[in-house]
């Protein structure tokens, strides 16, 4: 019985295993033992920068800080939205929550232009500030701060914190709540010491995704951050494209994965000896309309900070790409239709959107196939040495698309895995960052089930097989969802490693931006804005009808 | 009503609705200190959005709550003092025993030496003297169960609310603890609401028993008394009984049954030739030539239809013309065979009217 | 059930979509390059229609990632032509040993100083010249006069008005670095950066960010001076909303203040269409395709030859005399002047 079900474990990890190995670690060996070798042999000069300047630990150090106070910041301002969205029922609130998810998969070209748009030296605060109160100078000057730099990563991270928290928290019993209320605690000191602490497993894997991000992030850093800023994701790509110093780009992605690694570990340790909760049924959906007059105002100071901090930049994004010189003009979206221009890249919109919706696809899918079966692997509670494997499947997230995009190049060039050049890498290098990503939204549920239920199912003569269809997957579909979203949306957005990987010509959405912001001229740049309001709405619709999913279920009940 | 301020909880006009569907109608009642309530009734019944107003954890309903002589309607859950034992326990789960029962003195700010002594004599009460210190996902239901009564006690409530407190363990067990729960009750003397849908779980461990039916508390007396004497046909079918006849009563104090040519005497207080309903409660006996007729029953024969050995008695279906009736009889002497025809003692005192409808129908 | 069954058709449909375009049977060559290669479909279509083969692109990140992927995978090449080596890069794709040397016939009409490899490893396409783009109507308003030179932008009344990109994470960026080195000298230009770091200068991290966050002449920026192209202009009447008579825009190609970034094809080693490839090459050297050069990169074809479309005679210039720096110089000293520039101006 033991040594079948060690067996059933190992069989059921073997393909993200493959995986893993095949599209990660393989290319990742050779493509740091090329850049370490490159000149021949291994050559220590090209390295010893590292311990000499300080420059580089202060990259190093900065990296970190900026990431902690990012993940710190996200979590102050999305755990209160992640309540509101778990115990209240207002309206528009899954639209809200899809808007909210849409800053994903927006280029940071683009995020940066609709964040300028609201807190730029000519944005909407300062230029009303200025009307009102006859201001000289901007009220607020942001562009290349810090603080601009962390705004940008709560604006990113916000949804991800709220979707994945919330979904847990649906699934916590309310018992325990009210009981510490008749025990006589207040509101505060039962959020504080019995929801908080059973919240943790799911803000600790949030967190952690958020604090990968932000420590690898490269586009934010370089545009809203401006050039004082570097984390090590940003010197990887200074280090290995413009310096053709490829041992250490080597060495600096080493030493990120090493450190992200160690993190993660560490996080899966104690996520691992964090005592589960008694399961509640998620589908008895305890959304309720707001009641008392402190919850009502609770829930419109949230509501009024996702739509002053997080909607409206994306609202106004949407209303730029209508205004012309003259006012409204839907020119920009015309344009994109007829293109006189002939360019052999030029494609239909609807051709980019069919591209982009293929890609994102056939990434969901292969995620979550990879993903579950990764996470029913790690939510065996007899493994010793399961926090290892844990942090081992999360690398990829944290790895420099940089130092993947080239391995990729020099690894998957021959057959039977000629793949460098085929379009079916695209999904495979954007499900191997959405996979760990689906494993952490659907782990910490999955550990919340008890062993016993199973066992239950078991006893009533369903196989494996059916008691994982009808007795598992029905308790974790919430966090599929969320996983679904996610990956979705890493695809959609070209989120990560496939920014280095070479592929033959695709028009995506991002691509179609991209390929306009690259070129002087107003039409151009008000086609990328347009480009933007349908992948904006692509997406948006795309999370709505994913979160159909779960209304469904609800009803079912 | 009356407004005694020794009651320790008055419950007025307490009306409640889920979604427009109204849950809970008009209820009112009141307990003295140190009395155990128990609230019976069918899944639905509303028995414990009932318990969860009184806790004040459902706040969107209207009558008022007094308790001793304080209304506390609009006072928040945590400051009512009012102690609360869940139905799945609610334990926190990333906490100890200790931690678990601690939790509740804590918020009273009570000094660590005094949580305790507390805890120590709680665990004492309930019989797990060993446990401070075990996880509590590590106890069997059992053991839950008696943590969660020490956390609820521990904090010395005005009050307790227990929520099918012994729902989901098994019947032997159920039956020791509600003894030893009524006993902990009384030597604490702590006044205890109880939602159940057990009848004998609520027998055992109530000072009163209300029976709550689509949301209205169709009654509440000693169990003796709602035994005895139910209010309506609701309760009587919900404690069990079947025997059921319906007819008219005339002026000289007898039952005339429409189905049967049954007539029973059943004295002149009631009203006079309406349509009435009658129990005949299933306790009986063998008439026998030695006893002859017997001046305080009424005698009733008919056809075995069915003998069914229980133990401690025989259970028989009786069919007289076209009703069947049901009786428990003593094992000794054992009743004749199905097929045989025979008479049965009935006293006059199970024999009960009841009221024609139930409450809200 | 349901939901496996239809994932699987999903699947199934999902590959399907993946494998038809990789499975065709005619003869192909591959074109890798940078992301802002582009070329009008009728162009290639003609090339594919007299030598019967199909091109496909393969595009690979920037220009400097699209050159290094090349380089990496110099074993067991991804294409059989590389386009996109600038004179930037020079250096280190002839150092790399990565291109078969090939003498186009054609190479006779393109003018001498655009030819920087005797051995014809990489024969240059085209050119552009980084330089000063101001807002015109900004200027106008402000009564201000337009920048004409690199030493305008030290003056105090331009304080604060010019947005570059950091030349560590950006191409124009670096140019416009290495023309402020050809131009003050290597002992000079960190002085010259210095003076800009007072007036105010803001580093952008990207072209895009620049123009398109900072611009004011391309949204709601607020720097009307930006590094940019000659044929940035045209491209702002060419790419408008509504028909201009006039750029809004204008470029600064004062003597030695604009760098121009020659851009260079080359044939991959271990290429297996060799003769194809020459073909190609000189397909992209002739006047079909030089000529469609200016309207689809915006930039100027190598060969003299070619006729420059209407919009670009009317509003492009062309740097008479532009600063030069030896590729040699530029790939031993990158790595240098970048750091020393980003000591000076950032921290």
């Amino acid at each position: 019985m033991k040594k079948s079900q060690t067996v059933t474990r190992w069989s059921l990890f073997s393909l993200p295993l493959l995986f893993l190995c095949l599209f990660y670690f393989y290319p990742l060996t050779k493509i740091t033992l090329t850049s370490f070798f490159y000149t021949g042999e291994l050559d220590f000069s090209k390295l010893s920068v590292l311990l000499k300047g300080s420059a580089y630990l202060n990259v190093i150090w900065f990296t970190c800080w900026q990431a902690l106070l990012s993940t710190v910041l996200t979590l102050v301002i999305a755990l209160p939205g992640a309540w509101v969205f778990t115990k209240f029922r207002f309206r528009t609130k899954n639209l809200l929550l899809s808007l909210l998810t849409v800053p994903f998969v927006l280029p940071t070209v683009v995020t940066a232009a609709a964040l300028r748009a609201m807190l730029g030296k000519n944005g909407l605060v300062n230029e009303l500030a200025t009307n009102l109160f006859g201001l000289s100078q901007p009220l607020i000057t942001i562009d290349q701060s810090l603080f601009f730099l962390l705004l940008a990563h709560v604006f990113y991270n916000y949804s991800l914190v709220v979707r994945i928290v919330s979904s847990y928290w649906a699934g916590l019993s309310q018992d325990t709540e009210e009981a510490a209320q008749m025990l006589g605690a207040t509101p505060w000191q039962v959020f504080q010491r019995i929801t908080l602490p059973q919240l943790l497993p799911a803000i600790g894997s949030a967190s952690l995704l958020v604090f990968i991000f932000c420590f690898t992030s490269f586009g934010i850093v370089l545009i809203l951050g401006g050039p004082g800023y570097a984390t090590i994701e940003v010197e990887i790509y200074r280090q290995a494209i413009q310096l053709f110093n490829l041992p250490m780009a080597a060495l600096l992605s080493l030493v990120q994965i090493i450190m992200n690694f160690l993190l993660m570990w560490l996080h899966s340790r104690l996520s691992t000896q964090a005592k589960s909760g008694f399961f509640d049924n998620p589908h008895t959906s305890s959304a309720r309309s707001p009641k008392t007059l402190t919850e009502k105002s609770l829930l419109s100071v949230n509501l009024f900070v996702v739509i002053v901090l997080l909607a409206t930049p994306l609202i106004s994004l949407l209303g730029r790409s209508f205004l012309g010189e003259d006012g409204f003009t839907l020119g920009y979206y015309l344009a994109l239709f007829q293109h006189d221009n002939d360019s052999i890249f030029y494609v239909e919109p609807a051709r980019a959107i069919i591209n982009s919706l293929g890609f994102a696809g056939a990434t969901m899918i292969l995620a979550l196939i990879l993903g579950l079966l990764a996470s029913l692997f790690l939510s065996s509670k007899n493994d010793s040495n399961i926090s290892f494997w844990d942090a081992l499947i999360m690398l990829p997230l944290a790895t420099s698309a940089v130092t993947l995009g080239f391995g990729y190049i020099i690894s998957l060039n021959k057959p039977p895995l000629n793949l460098r050049d085929s379009l079916l890498l695209i999904p495979l290098a954007h499900a191997l960052v959405a996979f760990p990503f689906v494993v952490r939204c659907i782990l910490p549920t999955l550990r919340q089930i008890p062993e016993n239920l199973k066992e239950a199912a078991w006893m009533l003569g369903a196989s494996p097989l059916i008691c994982w269809r009808r007795i598992v997957f029905p308790l974790i579909r919430r966090s599929i969802l969320v996983g679904a979203v996610f990956s979705f949306s890493i695809s959609m957005g070209e989120f990560g490693a496939s920014a280095f990987v070479a592929r033959p010509h695709t028009q995506t959405m991002p691509v179609a931006i991209f390929r306009f912001l690259s070129q002087p001229g107003s039409l151009n740049y008000g086609q990328a804005l347009a480009m933007s309001g349908i992948l904006m709405l692509v997406t948006c619709s795309a999370f709505l009808l994913i979160n159909r999913y779960d209304s469904g279920s609800v009803r079912q009940i | 009503m009356d407004m005694k301020t020794d009651y320790i909880l008055q419950v007025e006009s307490i009306s409640n609705d889920y979604e427009g569907e109204p849950l809970l109608r008009n209820i009112g009642f009141s307990m003295e200190q140190g009395e155990i309530i128990s609230l019976l009734g069918p899944s639905g019944s509303g028995k414990t959005t009932l318990l969860r107003i009184i806790a004040g954890l459902e706040q969107d309903n209207e009558g008022s709550i007094m308790l001793h002589g304080q209304d506390i309607t609009n006072i928040p859950p945590h400051q009512r003092n009012i102690g609360m034992m869940f139905q799945e326990y609610a334990l926190f789960p990333h906490m100890t025993v200790f931690q678990n029962i601690a939790f509740g003195l804590e918020m009273q700010k009570q000094s660590p030496e005094q949580i305790r002594t507390t805890i120590e004599s709680v665990l004492e009460l309930v019989g797990l003297r060993d446990f401070a210190h075990r996880s509590v996902g590590d106890l069997s239901g059992g053991e839950r169960q008696r943590v969660a009564l020490a956390r609820s006690l521990a904090p010395g409530p005005t009050l307790l609310l227990l929520d099918e407190p012994l729902g989901s363990l098994d019947r032997m067990l159920r039956e020791r603890l509600s003894i030893e729960i009524r006993n902990i009750l009384k030597e604490l003397q702590l006044s205890a609401i109880f939602v159940t849908h057990d009848q004998s779980e609520a027998f055992c461990m109530a000072d009163r028993v209300g029976v709550l039916h689509d949301g209205v508390l169709q009654q509440l007396s000693s169990p003796e008394q709602l035994y005895r004497a139910p209010e309506n046909e609701t309760v009587a079918r919900f404690l069990g009984f079947g025997n059921f006849l319906f007819g008219q009563i005339d002026a000289t104090g007898i039952f005339d049954c429409s189905e049967t040519t049954l007539k029973i005497p059943v004295g002149k207080s009631q009203p006079v030739d309406t349509p009435a309903t009658l129990l005949i409660r299933p306790e009986a006996v063998l008439e026998t030539t030695s006893s002859g007729s017997d001046e305080s029953g009424f005698t009733l024969s008919g056809q075995v239809k069915n003998r069914i050995f229980q133990g401690n008695r025989y259970r028989m279906t009786l069919v007289h013309d076209t009703v069947e009736l049901q009786f428990n009889l003593p094992i000794d002497p054992a009743p004749p065979q199905s097929g045989q025809t025979i008479t049965l003692v009935v006293k006059s005192s199970a024999i009960v009217v009841l009221n024609n409808k139930s409450i809200g129908e | 059930m349901n939901t496996l069954t239809s994932k699987t058709v999903l699947v199934v449909s999902v590959l399907l979509f993946f494998s038809v375009k990789s499975s065709l049977a005619v003869q192909t060559i591959t074109l890798m390059s940078h992301d802002s290669f582009n070329i009008s479909k009728s162009v290639i279509a003609a090339f594919e229609k007299e030598q019967g083969v199909k091109i496909r692109f393969l595009k690979s990140g920037d220009a400097g990632a699209a050159l290094i992927q090349a380089i990496l995978s110099k074993e067991n090449p991804i294409a059989d032509v590389f386009f996109g080596v600038d004179n930037t890069f020079f250096s280190r794709a002839i150092d790399a040993d990565i291109f078969i040397p090939y003498d186009s016939p054609l190479l006779r009409d393109i003018p001498k100083e655009l030819k920087l490899d005797p051995q014809n490893r990489l024969l240059p396409v085209d050119y552009g010249d980084v330089c000063l783009n101001y807002d015109k109507g900004w200027f106008k308003t402000n009564n201000l006069q337009p920048p004409t030179d690199l030493t305008d932008l030290i003056k105090p009344e331009y304080k604060g008005l010019t947005v570059v990109q950091n030349p560590a994470t950006s191409s124009p960026g670096l140019a416009f670095l290495l023309a402020t080195v050809s131009r003050f000298g290597e002992d000079g230009y960190l002085e010259y950066w210095q003076q800009l770091r007072g007036n105010n200068v803001l580093v952008a991290g990207g072209w895009e960010d620049a123009y398109y966050g900072h611009f004011t002449a391309a949204s709601k920026g607020d720097r009307p001076i930006v590094v940019s192209y000659a044929s940035s202009p045209p491209a702002e009447v060419h790419f408008s909303e509504k028909p201009l008579k006039e750029a809004p825009t204008g470029a600064v190609v004062s003597p030695n203040s604009a760098f121009r970034q020659i851009e260079f094809v080359g044939i991959l080693k271990g290429t297996k269409h060799e003769a194809l490839a020459r073909k190609f090459i000189d397909f992209m050297l002739s006047p079909l395709f030089q000529e469609d050069i200016p309207l689809q990169m915006f930039v100027f074809p190598a060969n003299a030859s070619a006729k420059l479309p209407e919009v670009f005679m009317k509003h492009a210039v062309i740097a008479e005399d532009p600063a030069t720096l030896s590729p040699k110089t530029i790939e031993m000293k990158r790595d240098q002047f970048i750091e020393n520039w980003t000591n000076t101006v950032l921290r």
